[in-house]
């Protein structure tokens, strides 16, 4: 750790061992340079050893450790902005701010450099270290990492767990799932989403309209009816516009048990691909349930549980929910198309079918009475709203700042991440771009 | 400075940050506060103990979960218009088990006569709005309901520490914290139970969860030190220097944001904390019941059955009493207790079906079994002559909701332990006012529900049972502990003086 010095038999040179230490790791905790007074301070916690003392060492260590510089990125600022309460961020600051937010580590040694040299206080110095940074593996990762929180990849339920059910074993038939099908799933989601970032990067359109596959586990191939995506190949496709982008793959469709809940599908699309609040149902709606026919199809029994005319869920299940998860009624609970619903008894023994009906009036802007007839066109109106790409952004916004944005100080910065994906830039673009916005720069002091 | 928010980053952080704290361990540790009898000591000796089990959903139904009405042998108006009632507690005994109704059944050798009489039942206790699926109103932060309902969300604006830290952090409780080495255990199966603000002594800051612990070993290790390992430490705890160093970014002259002094306010309050703890014990023998104590062997983190998992946990809890080094408990169980967890929202949303009605109640049986009563019984060993453990301790089982899940009409409370002497046990009382029948719209035909008296009033009762006087708990006009937020479906469902009483020990139990 602190190098020959500490082991040879000369103690003459202890004293300058150890302060060579501090300067040298504390400078890697604490992500800049230590002060003189910082220097003074952790030497004197090492007082009261002398020479070489292990003991000593560690408390040294644990203390830069538990600094507040080192469990933080303490922000101080360097020059005030004018106009605002808010001030630019010093080059070691904005070192650490970038490699956080690309790779959610401390800066490597040519980004401290480019601190401490002044080259991050230049604009081509700046750009370069972006570059660099942004083409680094770690930010993939970190990427990934946002797609995850974005898309609640986490979340997916295991999809095994039913298995023993007669009813659900009836509806799987030879897709009775795996315990792994539901990571099957997220990873394709995930790879579809670093395809268009990285491999051949597309705009947010893309995401949601692409027709090709990167299914790669046989287990959900065979639901697909597509043969496995082999990366460096390229990717195999659906028929066109039979299941368009991102919110026609398994992963949000399933529900882990044999009926879809085209309720659910709708709220997610409204919370997280529109951003849309949508206010809490009344008091004790769940509460009473009424009983329905088990030969109606899953849309029939969700209007017949909330679309009563004149009741409290009519407002926001008939116009905003519903509607949009009734589109994608066109795919049964595992993700396999259909154009007809089952029946099973408890027994699993058939009861009948019937067709499904993908139509509605999705009011993805709710003035918009513009009705889809399916996924193809409930992508069509999200893609015509701008919404999407709103909400993306917002999303995109809270990833890098680690904060809920505020609408008016942050409007100018929003309105350039949506911008960028709206105007058909890469997204990959947008989510380098980020770093070059005043904002990523500075901050607010109140 | 940037500390929140969801990036990996921030929580290994934390982690780290925590690990740090395992330094501790090292240094020496003496630990025995001695418990002594109540009944012999002045009412300023009292030092109760508190253990709250949470669990989630509800959905019981009332005949499952509570005794029958016969065993109530007592009415009496509480206010004008207010029948409430109570009966001595008392088991059957069939076969080998013993039960009090179906749900709180148990074998014969774990549900005693004993034991019984140092229980309570208590029915008709309602959190008086709409909270939806909760885990905050167990000990009172309402805030922290999923905001299923208006009422809920209206409730998330004003989050509350719950009483748990209340006790943790009150001078009236912990009047010498020699030897505490945890304020407050809070561990178990699941979060979202506890709660107090960034910066506790402060009253300061924001409200956060306070996690649990989900390994007993480590919460072991958090509250004892292998024996052989005390003596002076070989160098001064570093703790103080990096309070220092806290302290000084804190006062310095370069800008902060304000939240990010709030932010260091708050953590220099938890490493005052950990030096508190670092210096806390002092030399000392361990009671008997504490030199029983060894360093188990089997941990709750590498369990994966439920039931052993919290048995595991509240053996960790009666060690740390019996040594004097905590006195508060919280122990959440999530869903584990059914045969699928991934059913339980299904099953709770249908429990008014016999097939999911059954899976329920047998689920909490075991929880009371395996868990409630194991607790119980390891604690009720002699602490001083003729008062145990768990004489000493008031053990509550609350779930999330009542009948109905979601809904929070008479959720139901299972007790053990007088508190020292605070409490009378062995009853079942029924706070319900049956001359005011609550029925949701389109409820038709399901059990009736009635309200009763309201939770606010349990919580500051279980406060003042802990020796907290109402002063240092309750807010200007809002009797008992917790918002005081009345629901438009239960306004005007309360007679006159119920809802203005809550400052009040609940009727029948004060000792």
């Amino acid at each position: 750790v602190l190098g020959a010095c500490a082991t040879d038999t000369d103690p003459a040179n202890d004293d300058s061992c150890l302060g060579g230490f501090i300067q040298r790791f504390g400078e890697r905790a604490l992500r800049r340079p230590l002060a003189p007074a910082e220097l003074a301070f952790y030497r004197d916690l090492y007082a009261p050893s002398t020479g070489i003392d292990p003991a000593g060492l560690t408390d040294v260590v644990a203390a830069l450790l538990l600094s507040p510089s080192f469990v933080y990125l303490v922000e101080h600022g360097a020059e005030p902005v004018a106009g605002r309460p808010a001030a630019s961020l010093s080059p070691f600051e904005l070192a650490a701010r970038l490699s956080y937010h690309f790779w959610q580590t401390m800066p490597d040694r040519e980004l401290f450099e480019a601190a401490r040299t002044g080259a991050l206080r230049t604009a081509d110095g700046y750009r370069a270290q972006v570059d660099r940074l942004f083409g680094d593996a770690r930010t993939q990762a970190t990427i990934d990492q946002f797609f995850q929180d974005t898309f609640k990849l986490a979340d997916l339920p295991r999809l095994d767990q039913r298995n023993a059910d007669p009813l659900f074993k009836a509806f799987a038939g030879n897709d009775l799932p795996g315990a792994a099908l539901h990571t099957a799933m997220a990873d394709e989601v995930l790879a579809l989403l670093r395809h268009h970032t990285w491999d051949t990067p597309g705009s947010f359109t893309d995401l949601l309209s692409t027709d090709l596959s990167f299914a790669r586990a046989p287990e959900l191939t065979r639901l697909y009816g597509l043969p496995p995506y082999q990366p460096g190949s390229p990717p195999p496709a659906f028929a066109a516009g039979t299941r368009p982008g991102l919110l026609t793959r398994a992963a949000f469709l399933v529900s882990g048990t044999a009926s879809t809940r085209p309720i659910m599908k709708g709220v997610f699309v409204r919370h997280t691909v529109l951003c849309d609040e949508i206010p809490p149902p009344p008091n004790n709606a769940a509460a009473t349930p009424p009983p329905v026919d088990a030969r109606l199809t899953t849309r029939q029994q969700v209007e017949a549980l909330t679309e009563v005319p004149g009741s409290a869920c009519q407002g926001c299940h008939a116009n905003l929910i519903n509607p949009i998860g009734f589109a994608t009624e066109g795919f049964d609970a595992l993700g396999r198309s259909r154009t007809e619903q089952r029946f099973f008894d408890e027994r699993g023994q058939p009861l009948g079918q019937a067709p499904v009906d993908t139509r509605s009036v999705p009011r993805i802007d709710p003035p918009d009475g513009s009705a889809a007839s399916g996924p193809a066109d409930l992508v069509r109106l999200i893609l015509r709203s701008g919404k999407a790409e709103a909400c993306f952004a917002r999303h995109y916004f809270r990833f890098t700042f680690a904060r809920w944005e505020d609408l008016t100080a942050d409007g100018c910065t929003l309105e350039r991440l949506r911008a960028a994906l709206e105007s058909g830039g890469s997204l990959r673009s947008m989510l380098k771009e980020v770093a070059m916005d005043p904002s990523f720069r500075e901050r607010i002091f109140e | 400075m940037t500390g929140g928010g969801s990036r990996r980053s921030v929580i290994s952080r934390r982690l780290l940050l925590r690990g740090a704290g395992g330094v501790t361990l090292g240094l020496p540790f003496l630990p025995s506060v001695q418990s002594r009898a109540f009944a012999a000591e002045p009412s300023f000796a009292r030092q109760p103990r508190f253990v709250a089990f949470a669990t989630h959903h509800g959905g019981i139904r009332e005949t499952n979960m509570f005794p029958a009405a016969e065993m109530i042998r007592e009415r009496s108006t509480l206010v004008p218009g207010h029948l409430i009632g109570r009966g001595p507690l008392t088991r059957t005994v069939e076969g080998t088990d013993a039960y009090l109704s179906p749900v709180l059944r148990a074998s014969a050798s774990l549900l005693t006569e004993r034991l019984v009489s140092k229980m309570n039942v208590l029915r008709g206790l309602d959190i008086p709005f709409y909270i939806g699926h909760h885990s905050g109103g167990h000990l009172g932060n309402y805030a922290r309901n999923d905001g299923n309902g208006t009422d809920g969300r209206q409730a998330q604006g004003s989050p509350m520490p719950t009483i748990d830290q209340i006790m943790a952090w009150s001078p009236s409780f912990y009047r010498d914290l020699a030897g505490i080495k945890e304020r407050v255990m809070v561990s178990g199966l699941s979060g979202g139970l506890s709660y107090n603000w960034s910066n506790p002594g402060a009253r300061s800051g924001t409200i956060q969860e306070i996690r649990p612990e989900t390994s007993s070993l480590a919460l072991f290790n958090r509250i004892f030190v292998p024996p052989g390992s005390s003596g002076p430490p070989p160098r001064r705890p570093i703790v103080d220097r990096v309070l220092e160093d806290y302290r000084l970014l804190r006062n310095t002259n370069r800008r902060l944001s304000a939240a990010d002094r709030q932010r260091l306010d708050d953590h220099l309050a938890h490493l005052a904390e950990l030096q508190r703890r670092l210096v806390a014990a002092s030399p000392g023998p361990g009671t008997q019941s504490c030199a029983a104590v060894r360093r188990p062997t089997e941990d709750s983190g590498r369990t994966p059955e439920p039931r052993r998992r919290l048995q595991l946990m509240a053996d960790v809890v009666a060690a740390a009493f019996m040594c004097g080094t905590s006195r508060v408990a919280v122990l959440g169980a999530y869903d584990q207790f059914v045969p699928a967890p991934e059913e339980w929202h299904g099953l709770a949303h249908n429990w008014f079906n016999t097939g999911p009605q059954q899976l329920l109640s047998n689920s909490y049986r075991v929880f009371f079994q395996s868990v409630f009563l194991d607790l119980a019984q390891k604690l009720d060993v002699e602490e001083s002559p003729g008062v145990t453990f768990l004489d000493n301790t008031l053990m509550a089982w609350t779930q999330e909701s009542g009948m109905q899940t979601h809904d929070s009409v008479t959720i139901p409370v299972i007790t053990a332990g007088s508190a020292a002497g605070f409490l009378a046990t062995g009853m079942y009382c029924d706070y319900r006012n049956s001359q005011m029948n609550f029925v949701w719209a389109g409820r038709e035909g399901r059990d009736p529900m009635f309200h009763g008296l309201t939770w606010n009033r349990w919580l500051g009762t279980v406060l003042q049972a802990m020796g907290i006087p109402r002063a240092e708990y309750e807010r200007p006009g809002v009797p008992g502990y917790g918002q005081p937020l009345i629901g438009p479906d239960h306004k005007g469902k309360y007679a006159g003086g119920i809802i203005e009483s809550a400052s009040e020990v609940l009727p029948f139990l004060k000792a």
